[in-house]
């Protein structure tokens, strides 16, 4: 009989193979999404199990050979960034955040005009492109380089402090109510929650109208909520992006240094430096992770056919959008249990005394495999739309001017059907994921070491979550492969 | 029992008919217009609204359908644009209006509500995916919008929709299929084994070959219907039955390079012959890996990709508005290869709107039910630069399109073109008369 694909390698190899490619990846691209059927198609024909197997086995070793490495290495790795400046917002009197926040909400007022009175056409108007595209996408992206852009970028700041100083709501007794402490991150939970929906359920999230309103609606809230509880503490916990950034942040490989000076850092140190995370906190990182893993496994034949969808004719997301809702629910509620279940099961098993005490900053440890998904899951779609957006930006009103003189412009997206392309992509993200959870379990296994006493024990405690790790490092490998549908 | 039979004949008006007069006098003050000659027709140009003809184009721009729509967008604007420089239609430019459906019918029907109350966009155009085009239809006949279609499905003809739905530039899958019963009887053979995907899309396949073949004095001895999610296929090469002369594949989704590549480390260098649907492969390289064992295998092509010998200088015309090469590619990324067996539809469909608002010299809105019987009223399309895929015959009745199909050979790594069907090859017994309903 006909044995299916090269089945004469063998798995020596091929872990090998994997662990050496996981290492040796430099950078680039990307994923899924917009992606069409041949570009699966021609990912199918890879030998993709082979890359789990290989991504399960480089998140297995890295763990073994950091319970080999005397702990003194890693604190000195991070320990000499610890005094890195936690403060990463800028001065709140820095008048040029101010300026710049105010043009940025000047290009925001815009968008949500182009949105109102530009095309129709989501892949022709610049509110779309520039939301899901060059905000969700890209944002996050330059976030985890660039360190917090959006404590200068975001809309808000700049009209706030033009319009509370005219409210004189900014006195010394500081704003008019206080947030209270007791819902923590609450607000800016709900915030990305409803985000979330709107993006993977609701019918038309694309609809440049229907994104003006929900987009001028989400400003709106938050611009009454920040005159009522002050600038700083409705960003801190309610803003949902101020805080997802935030996060995302402290993974890039620069950091402030006492003196306010920008400084290089290792990559995801600034974490280590980071106050324990309230229990809040810890779900709203969570919910980040699972609403980026949601986005894809919905996508896939398993998760079609488990709610009864033909994956083949996909009737559209209205006929989704209730096992959709509970589908995210669920991923949610599933990953914070399996997460807590984890690291309470680890610190039971290392002998500590408080088992619940390392909840808070080990969540910190999941930014990278949160960024690794938004990485690998989003890329070809930024590939694909930032030429759209280049078009748009040429365009903005879909009047038919051509700013940018690009002419007879067309987008292509060939490389998602070439077969040459495709591998490239497929290595990225494949690398992406697999980098992802190393970082994760390097980070992870460094913060133990500061919550337990002896090396021994903060190695031991780990063992459950750098299971959960390798788990999800092949479930990410898997949803990046597996045939998809919708 | 299929049978053939002729499409109502047009509607005359006095001897002449009202579409042809009313064409010429269009066509000739749009002319006018962009010329400067002929005062008295640039008078009757001036004398209308230079206000755009508005058409709602509901493309999928997100969804499973996004692939395609990019094309159809591309196509269609290509073909706007020529109909504009070419003075637009009853002097007036056209003005495209492209709302995302997000390739889902409940949306579709949002959209095309928005086409007729928002928008004041005169007909709604361009509906690829059929769940989409039958959730849509209902909206668009309450709100009395003629709904232009350019779907391949039979849902039109089947009589399901209503009298505003029509689909006068792409033929529908009953047609291709059964046009493709004749040829493969005489040469490939009469022994059929059929691979399907296990829904509606493979059934009908299997129905309409089936019933066509049978027609012929052939017979389909083995019909596989492969689960929808399945992405392995070696259980069920098996399962062909010895005596297949002939292996008709239609599979559809991410499966399809697994498939084809399975088939081939199945059956090696003996093998029946392979006849499939480019369905499969729309927008994908002949030249994939995976696909060396399609060599020699054969293809239904709506309009071949690749330029042929014979083609005609209106295809050469069409390739180059759309930006299109010789290979089926983009002229701006020779990789980056056009849905070409569907997006003609767009452009064909977009001229039939043209056509038939002057015949009915369409000046508003209040003018649609004109618009509808002045195309039921269309009989026989020319090969043209209007119809490049080639001559056409729409049926009033039955609101849907006849034409030539193709069967191409896959060799040397592109697709050959062996056999051009006669368009009545595709007649089927009408299954409705749109035209008993009321406008």
């Amino acid at each position: 009989m006909h044995a299916r694909l090269p089945a004469a390698i063998n798995l020596g190899r091929i872990g090998a193979g994997a662990i050496a490619f996981a290492f040796v990846l430099s950078a680039t691209t990307m994923g899924d999404a917009l992606a069409h059927t041949s570009q699966r198609a021609l990912v199918m024909l890879l030998p993709t199990e082979h890359y789990l197997i290989g991504g399960a086995i480089a998140v297995s070793f890295t763990f073994v050979m950091l319970g080999v490495i005397p702990a003194r290495i890693l604190g000195k790795v991070f320990g000499r960034y610890v005094d890195v400046c936690r403060n990463v917002l800028p001065n709140p009197e820095d008048w040029r955040r101010h300026a710049v926040s105010s043009f940025s909400f000047l290009i925001f007022s815009f968008l949500i005009y182009a949105g109102v009175a530009g095309s129709r056409d989501p892949l022709a108007n610049p509110l779309p492109l520039t939301v899901w595209t060059l905000g969700w996408v890209g944002l996050t992206l330059a976030h985890a380089l660039l360190g917090n852009l959006w404590a200068w970028i975001n809309p808000w700041s700049g009209p706030y402090r033009l319009l509370s100083g005219a409210l004189k709501l900014r006195d010394k007794q500081g704003p008019p109510f206080t947030l209270p402490k007791r819902l923590g991150y609450l607000p800016a939970i709900v915030g990305l929650s409803a985000f979330g929906w709107f993006e993977l359920v609701d019918l038309a999230p694309d609809d440049p109208n229907r994104l003006a309103w929900a987009a001028g609606l989400y400003w709106s809230i938050n611009f009454a909520a920040m005159l009522v509880f002050g600038e700083a503490d409705w960003r801190s916990r309610g803003e949902c992006f101020s805080v997802f950034f935030r996060f995302v942040s402290l993974l890039a490989p620069i950091g402030r240094n006492g003196a306010g000076r920008i400084v290089p850092v290792v990559p995801g140190a600034r974490l280590l430096a980071e106050p324990p995370p309230s229990p809040s906190a810890v779900l709203f990182v969570v919910l980040a992770l699972a609403t980026v893993s949601f986005d894809g496994l919905n996508k896939t034949f398993w998760y079609l056919d488990l709610i009864g969808i033909n994956p083949l004719a996909f009737p559209g997301r209205s006929a989704v959008i209730w096992p959709n809702t509970f589908g995210l629910m669920l991923m949610f509620g599933a990953m914070a249990s399996l997460y807590c279940l984890c690291v309470v099961a680890g610190a039971r098993i290392a002998g500590a005394k408080d088992p619940w005490a390392g909840l808070g900053r080990l969540v910190l440890a999941l930014l990278p495999i949160s960024l690794a998904y938004h990485f690998s899951h989003y890329v070809t779609v930024l590939l694909i739309n930032l030429q759209y957006a280049l078009a748009a930006a040429s365009d903005p009103l879909g009047t038919g001017t051509d700013l940018l003189g690009l002419g007879n412009f067309h987008v292509t997206t060939s490389f998602l059907a070439d077969h040459r392309s495709v591998k490239i992509i497929w290595n990225l993200v494949a690398g992406a994921i697999v980098i992802g959870h190393l970082w994760a379990v390097i980070l992870s296994h460094a913060i133990a070491i500061r919550l337990h006493d002896t090396p021994r024990r903060a190695a031991i405690s780990q063992v459950p979550l750098a299971a959960l790790m390798v788990a999800y490092t092949v479930f990410g490998l898997w949803l990046m492969s597996t045939p998809t549908g919708a | 029992m299929v049978e053939s039979v002729k499409p109502n004949r047009k509607k005359q008006i006095s001897g002449v008919s009202r579409r042809k007069a009313l064409a010429g006098l269009g066509g000739a003050a749009a002319g006018a217009t962009v010329s400067g000659v002929l005062p008295g027709f640039v008078r009757y140009a001036q004398a209308q609204t230079s206000a755009p003809i508005k058409i709602g184009f509901q493309v999928h721009r997100t969804g499973i359908g996004a692939a395609y729509g990019r094309w159809y967008d591309r196509t269609t604007r290509a073909a706007a644009q020529l109909i504009n420089e070419s003075g637009g239609i009853n002097g007036r430019p056209i003005e495209i209006i492209a709302e995302d459906d997000g390739t889902d019918p409940k949306r579709g029907a949002e959209v095309v509500e928005k086409f007729a109350t928002q928008h004041g966009a005169d007909v709604a155009f361009g509906t690829l995916f059929s769940h989409v085009v039958i959730g849509s239809a209902p909206r668009a006949g309450e709100l009395k919008i003629p709904y232009f279609v350019v779907s391949e499905g039979h849902h039109v003809a089947s009589g399901i929709l209503n009298r505003y739905t029509l689909q006068p530039g792409i033929t529908d899958v009953k047609s291709q299929v059964q046009s493709m019963a004749p040829w493969v009887a005489s040469n490939l053979g009469k022994k059929v084994t059929m691979i399907y995907p296990d829904f509606a899309f493979g059934h009908d396949h299997r129905d309409y070959f089936s019933a066509a073949m049978a027609a012929q004095g052939g017979e389909v001895i083995g019909k596989i219907a492969i689960p929808p999610t399945e992405s392995s296929f070696f259980k069920y090469f098996p399962k062909i039955p010895r005596g297949t002369e002939v292996l008709y594949h239609v599979m559809v989704g991410p499966g399809v390079l697994t498939f084809v590549k399975e088939m081939g480390e199945f059956f090696g260098s003996k093998r029946p012959e392979i006849f499939g649907f480019i369905d499969s492969l729309e927008a994908v390289s002949i030249n994939s890996p995976g696909l060396e064992f399609l060599e020699g295998s054969y293809f239904w092509e709506a309009n071949p990709r690749y330029a042929q010998a014979k083609s005609s200088k209106f295809d050469a015309f069409y390739r180059a508005k759309v930006g299109v090469d010789e290979t089926g590619a983009s002229v701006d990324d020779p990789k980056d290869i056009a849905t070409y067996s569907h997006m003609f539809g767009c452009w064909e469909t977009l001229h039939t709107i043209k056509q038939g608002m002057e015949a009915a010299g369409y000046r508003g809105p209040g003018d649609r039910a004109k618009l509808i019987e002045a195309v039921e009223a269309i009989d026989n399309m020319e090969e043209s630069q209007a119809h490049p895929q080639g001559a056409k015959i729409f049926n009033g009745k039955t609101h849907q399109v006849f034409g030539h199909q193709f069967i191409s050979k896959v060799g040397g790594g592109k697709l050959n073109v062996v056999h051009k069907t006669s368009i009545e090859d595709g007649f089927y017994k009408d299954e409705v008369d749109y035209t008993s309903q009321p406008l």
